[in-house]
């Protein structure tokens, strides 16, 4: 008698050990698509910048392939001001579920606001690490989780090729400092009889603040702020960027970018149009294919983002979170809405590709991302030089910049446009400019605090 | 019911729906915006959000915002260019077409179209023409040989110009049909007496024509004062720069802090300075007006 029960305690003590362990190892595994996805039902209503050609609609196609009861709808607004003041608008009366939000700045805004949907025990119930995933758990409020880190953005050098071998420059370097490409821009500019510039070496993206990647490519980590949480634009790095630019402006090698503000030029037009040999550029991917809305006729290359001085590390060169999807918070089915943002965010995640943008997320095959984006390797060999686009827009493996700090981030950003402003339009000069911007910014991280 | 005070319920309900509809729409509101500047707040946050900071936004608006002061600039610079130049184009234009002229209705029609044009195009024709590559420097340029073109929307300084012409073009149409009507309201029998004293046509204009006319002048130099002071969409649409622009005004400063920055507290102190300052100006306006007005 006590043999047998000694004999059934064994069998069940060895039985509930490979129970759990079995429990165990399911539960470790990240669920990027629900165990309930082909019965589940609901709405979505996707707010995304992208329209469907743009790879919204091979991701909806994807995910209904999961999920083939839940309908999708999306709807674009433009990533600007008044379309994102558009946007909070119709997250706050409850005619968004899903929003693709782009910059650090808006996303903090919405997350501070309650205008997102708090993921954390989601995510946790998934088993979806931040950090495993994407790369960085950086994107929180108050330790908790509202979106998605998933969308990334390559910055580099655009270049026309039929300048830049016409300049006798041979290869793009596979690395190079802002001297080293100003030096390029100085060869490839044109002049006429009267010395005024017809063709200039290069210009900076039409965006204000794009100044600071030079900032993010030599720190790495979290650009606007010092070690002890500080905003940090008097340090001098700041100062040594925009002096450079000013002074390439002055020269005549490097178009004015307070003319691409106040003009509202895109830079890639000008490049387009042979105004400019080369501009920094991170969406003109996009476009290149178009030659019909935007008609050029030279193959072009991807140089890589120049580095401040020689040696440094190039974290400019990853692809650094940019965009996010978020669930709102007044979403009408939050489930669905879930469940679609988290597969836009993971196996979803390539299609960004398609609109030059690229993905954060650790399991994306970058080897699909050429056929994905141009057809067929072929095919992008008509537009691009392919072997400059895997390395330095795919940039597999590469540092990229990403922040920890974003204390006041909104509130920075937008100082930064202003004084930004003032600086490139003369009312400043860089160090006055710099130190107010550097007084206000302390004082916002202050009220933030 | 006594009778008196039936008529008088009567006449209330009568004025109830427009009532409440002012009370809803204008009372209300301001006085939410007054207690709104002194508060740090953003509609996205909710009530939960609002922070009382007592004087903060004012100390901070006439200490540190320096777009603030660029615009308060700005905003008089405008209304001392405008206002004088379109009434005085509107008067000299009034008085040509008022006279024996042909096509007088032509004319009349002309100088009115662009009073009823929408705002947002002429800014845009304004902008386009304006630009460092656009009609204005390629006639300097070709016409009049100048090499250092100015950059008429980059320069702080000059990015004003636009604005100013853009507005006085369109102003001028309104102050034209009002002194057309006015002119024609000043008696006849006054020129004759003049001309049988000797009074050439300048001093019968200076004389008789702009003092009859005074009331009139009295009425348009305040509306377009108050008209000036709120300039909007012309510099929305001209200069890309928003409040850092050399060009901005104090109203598109209070639409970029709420919408843009949505910082409704600080936007609602920027407005309340901005009915100040025309309250001010009018009052001022109406207390000079017993020197130079003549009924």
């Amino acid at each position: 008698m006590k043999r047998i029960l000694g004999v059934f305690l064994c069998v069940a003590m060895i039985l509930t050990m490979t129970v759990c362990t079995a429990a165990a190892e399911t539960t470790g595994e990240p669920k990027y698509i629900d165990d309930s996805a082909a019965s589940m039902t609901g709405t979505v209503r996707l707010l995304t910048a992208f329209k469907g050609s743009l790879g919204t609609d091979d991701l909806i196609a994807a995910f209904n392939e999961y999920y083939p009861n839940v309908e999708v709808t999306a709807e674009t607004y433009v990533n600007n001001s008044d379309g994102n003041l558009t946007a909070n608008t119709a997250i706050q009366a409850g005619n968004a579920d899903v929003i693709l939000s782009f910059g650090t700045n808006n996303t903090a805004f919405r997350w501070q606001n309650g205008l997102l949907l708090d993921i954390t025990d989601r995510l946790a119930a998934d088993n979806l690490d931040l950090v495993t995933e994407w790369g960085t758990d950086a994107y929180t409020y108050n330790d908790r989780v509202y979106c998605f880190p998933s969308g990334g953005l390559s910055v580099f050098v655009a270049v026309n090729m039929d300048m830049w071998n016409a300049a006798g420059l041979g290869d793009l370097p596979d690395s190079w400092t802002w001297d080293e490409y100003l030096d390029a821009c100085r060869a490839m500019t044109q002049t006429d009889a009267n010395g005024a510039t017809v063709v200039y070496g290069g210009t900076d993206f039409n965006q204000r603040d794009y100044w600071t990647y030079a900032m993010r490519q030599t720190k790495g980590v979290d650009a606007f702020y010092t070690a002890d949480g500080k905003a940090d634009f008097t340090s001098g790095l700041a100062a040594t960027i925009l002096q450079r630019e000013l002074n390439a402006e002055a020269e005549g090698i490097w178009y004015p970018k307070i003319n691409l503000i106040t003009n509202n030029q895109k830079s890639r037009d000008l490049l387009w149009s042979g105004t400019v040999a080369t501009c920094i550029e991170s969406i003109i991917t996009r476009f290149v294919m178009d030659k019909e809305n935007y008609p050029h006729d030279f193959i072009m290359g991807y140089a890589p983002y120049p580095i401040n001085s020689e040696g440094e590390t190039n974290y400019a060169l990853g692809n650094m979170p940019n965009s996010f999807y978020c669930v709102t918070s007044n979403a009408k089915d939050p489930d669905a809405a879930y469940a679609f943002a988290k597969f836009a965010s993971t196996y979803g995640c390539k299609y960004l590709y398609k609109a030059g943008h690229t993905s954060t997320w650790t399991g994306t095959d970058t080897d699909d991302i050429v056929s994905l984006v141009f057809g067929s390797y072929e095919n992008a060999a008509q537009y691009v030089d392919v072997d400059s686009y895997i390395k330095n827009v795919l940039a597999i493996g590469q540092p990229a910049y990403h922040e920890e700090n974003i204390t006041a981030y909104s509130e920075i950003a937008s100082l930064l446009n202003e004084y930004t402003d003032y600086i490139l339009s003369g009312e400043m000069s860089v160090e006055k400019g710099l130190q107010e911007l550097n007084d206000a910014a302390n004082l916002a991280i202050e009220d933030a605090e | 019911m006594p009778k008196k005070k039936r008529q008088t319920l009567t006449g209330y309900a009568f004025l109830a729906p427009a009532l409440l509809i002012f009370l809803v729409m204008v009372v209300i509101p301001v006085i939410i915006s007054l207690i709104l500047a002194f508060t740090k707040w953003n509609f996205f946050s909710g009530f939960s959000g609002l922070r009382f900071v007592g004087l903060r936004n004012f100390n901070r608006l006439f200490a540190s915002d320096r777009s603030f002061q660029t615009a308060l600039i700005n905003t008089l610079v405008y209304a001392v260019t405008i206002v004088p130049v379109t009434v005085f184009m509107g008067l000299l234009l009034a008085h040509f077409v008022n006279g024996r002229v042909y096509c007088q209705r032509f004319y009349r029609l002309a100088f009115f179209v662009p009073y009823i044009s929408n705002m947002v195009a002429l800014g845009a024709v304004f902008k386009f023409l304006f630009r460092s590559d656009g009609p204005i420097n390629g006639i300097l340029k070709g016409v009049f040989h100048v090499q250092a073109v100015p950059d008429w929307l980059v320069s702080s300084s000059l990015s004003r110009i636009p604005i100013i012409c853009v507005m006085i073009y369109s102003g001028i149409g309104f102050c034209l049909i009002i002194y057309i009507a006015a002119l024609k309201n000043v008696p006849k029998d006054l020129y004759e007496a003049a001309q049988v004293d000797g009074a050439s046509p300048i001093k019968q204009f200076f004389k008789i024509t702009m003092p009859m006319i005074s009331p009139t002048t009295f009425y348009l130099v305040v509306v377009r004062l108050i008209l000036t002071f709120q300039i909007f969409a012309a510099i929305n649409i001209i200069s890309e720069s928003g409040k850092s622009s050399g060009s901005v005004s104090l109203v598109v400063l209070i639409y970029e802090e709420a919408f843009k920055n949505y910082n409704f507290g600080y936007a609602s102190a920027e407005a309340w300075i901005l009915v100040l300052f025309i309250l001010g100006v009018t009052l001022l306006n109406f207390k000079l007006r017993k020197k130079w007005v003549h009924y």
